[in-house]
């Protein structure tokens, strides 16, 4: 088991941080979002995660990789309160935080709107009127291209704008920490990277925290941040991705 | 109002399945008040095959006929007790008198008499009945000849005492027999259209606690949902598109019942399914 690096790696990398639009000692400065301290999780007689320490702090933007049945699905949800773990203690790092998370499943009901799926996140303590809301939409429409299918029925959509949609959402109620598995799995490169950086830009300007569980070796390659990566259930790389 | 917009929404995404849902219930429990009629009718033929313990008795006139009914009624063992309606007396004792073997009443006499069918509630034996018969013979001597008629003083004729080893509380029990089948064959009509209702919303409702800071939704618009659906129905019986019986807990309280019953089991239901959803 390999305790959480971020610290012991920022000191190293705060330049290529600061190329990220990090300032140096910026991650050191942010108070702890979640805790997860000796965390297991087993389904039945198969353990699907082993002792787990992590630490995810504000603005923070975590890559967690691995291979299919790492244990990578079951983590997310474990941080996004979907799972309870068999073991181990998940300490809330302030008060009121609230996670969303984009599903690997998309969970998007199929046969509404676009615009109906999106007004699922219209919550009345971040925006005060639903004017409010259908601008901070249509703004984060027009950056995700998705603007012109509002009114287009969900299952009429290709895989792409689906999951466009579904990260829209879970944008949209403004989260302290956001988890998503899988993000991109139907998108080619080029538009993989351009929602990584919306993300990115949410994750420094917004402060979001952002999980991303991705398969990506190629957008991986290009991602500066902590990364975490899980085998057999086990943590066995945290650190800045540089480092790694 | 966050709430009651919410289920319009849901209600834009099937407005068919919804409608069904929120006006079957109704629908379903004025069906549900029709059964009585459908329960005597084959309570009635049960009974034919299967006749309870009874007496057949004549009184001399009506007056008796009543002061024993009520003192009957008081007595253990006794079921219910059938008077034979006006327009029949003359064929039902003509019938009842053929069956003992006497012709010699007066037929001024007969037109004044008044059949009784005394039925036993329980199993009672020869013993038994003799005591309610000697009883019976005191009551009516004790009232008196002063108040007899000019024709004649009161008398009962008794007819044969028929034993049988089924009591009359199965005729009550089939009635809720019927109730059962039908109730259970209703309720399940009503829950396979109100389980893709609840899909929507559960998913829905599920949505909504991960996206907005918002707990407990589900309890608030079952809640909601449930006073939507009585709201209706009240206005269904304004409109007299449903019978307005179904407000009066002195009409059968078992349509009411069974109504409370529906929405309770499906609550319960649709709670239990909700659980996997729930976060941690």
């Amino acid at each position: 088991m390999i305790k959480d690096q971020s610290f012991a790696s920022l000191g190293a990398h705060h330049s290529r941080a600061r190329f990220f639009g990090q300032e140096q000692g910026q991650l050191a400065a942010s108070p702890v979002l979640l805790e997860l301290v000796n965390v297991s999780h087993s389904y039945g007689k198969i353990d699907a995660l082993k002792g787990i320490n992590l630490q995810i702090r504000g603005s923070e933007f975590i890559f967690l990789t691995g291979a299919s049945g790492a244990g990578k699905s079951t983590l997310l949800n474990i941080i996004s309160g979907e799972l309870r773990p068999t073991f181990g203690n998940i300490v809330n790092g302030r008060e009121n935080l609230f996670v969303t998370q984009v599903f690997q499943d998309l969970k998007l009901i199929e046969n509404v709107s676009v615009l109906d799926n999106l007004r699922m996140a219209n919550d009345p303590t971040i925006y005060r009127s639903d004017r409010e809301f259908m601008n901070v939409l249509i703004e984060m429409g027009k950056v995700f291209g998705v603007y012109d299918a509002f009114n287009r029925r969900i299952n009429s959509l290709n895989g792409g704008l689906k999951q466009k949609v579904a990260i829209m959402r879970a944008l949209l109620p403004g989260p302290n920490l956001l988890v998503a598995d899988e993000p991109t799995s139907s998108l080619d490169f080029e538009s993989a990277k351009k929602l990584f950086d919306v993300l990115t830009y949410y994750n420094s300007k917004r402060t979001v925290s952002i999980v991303w569980a991705s398969h990506n070796r190629e957008l991986v390659r290009k991602f500066s941040g902590k990364m975490i990566h899980l085998e057999k259930g086990l943590l066995v790389h945290s650190g800045h991705a540089c480092f790694i | 109002m966050f709430y009651l917009r919410f289920l319009w929404a849901q209600f834009k995404v099937m407005p068919g399945k919804f409608i069904v849902v929120i006006v079957l219930p109704w629908i379903l429990v004025s069906i549900l008040k029709m059964l009585p009629i459908l329960s005597e009718k084959i309570g009635h033929s049960f009974s034919a095959k299967h006749p309870a313990s009874y007496v057949n008795l004549v009184c001399s006139d009506d007056e008796l006929a009543k002061f024993l009914k009520m003192k009957v009624q008081a007595l253990p063992l006794i079921g219910k007790i059938e008077e034979y309606a006006i327009a029949n007396i003359q064929n039902t004792i003509n019938k009842t008198l053929s069956d003992l073997e006497i012709d010699s009443v007066h037929s001024d006499d007969l037109k004044k008499m008044v059949g009784l069918k005394i039925f036993f509630d329980q199993k009672v034996s020869e013993k038994e009945f003799e005591l309610i018969k000697g009883h019976l013979g005191r009551l009516t001597m004790s009232m008196g000849p002063q108040s007899a008629p000019a024709q004649g003083a009161r008398e009962i004729i008794w007819g044969p005492f028929v034993q049988s080893q089924r009591s009359q509380t199965y005729v009550d029990y089939l009635d809720w027999a019927i109730y059962g089948v039908v109730f259970s064959l209703l309720y399940l009509v009503w829950l396979l259209n109100f389980l893709s209702v609840k899909h929507l919303l559960v998913r829905s409702i599920y949505l909504i606690e991960r996206y907005q800071r918002r707990l407990r939704v589900y309890p608030k618009v079952m809640l909601i949902f449930i006073s939507l659906n009585l709201f209706v129905g009240s206005r269904l019986i304004n409109k007299n598109i449903i019978s307005s019986d179904l407000l009066h807990m002195r009409s059968e309280f078992m349509p009411i019942l069974f109504y409370l019953a529906f929405m309770f089991c499906t609550t319960l239901a649709t709670l239990e399914l909700q659980r996997p959803w729930k976060k941690a």
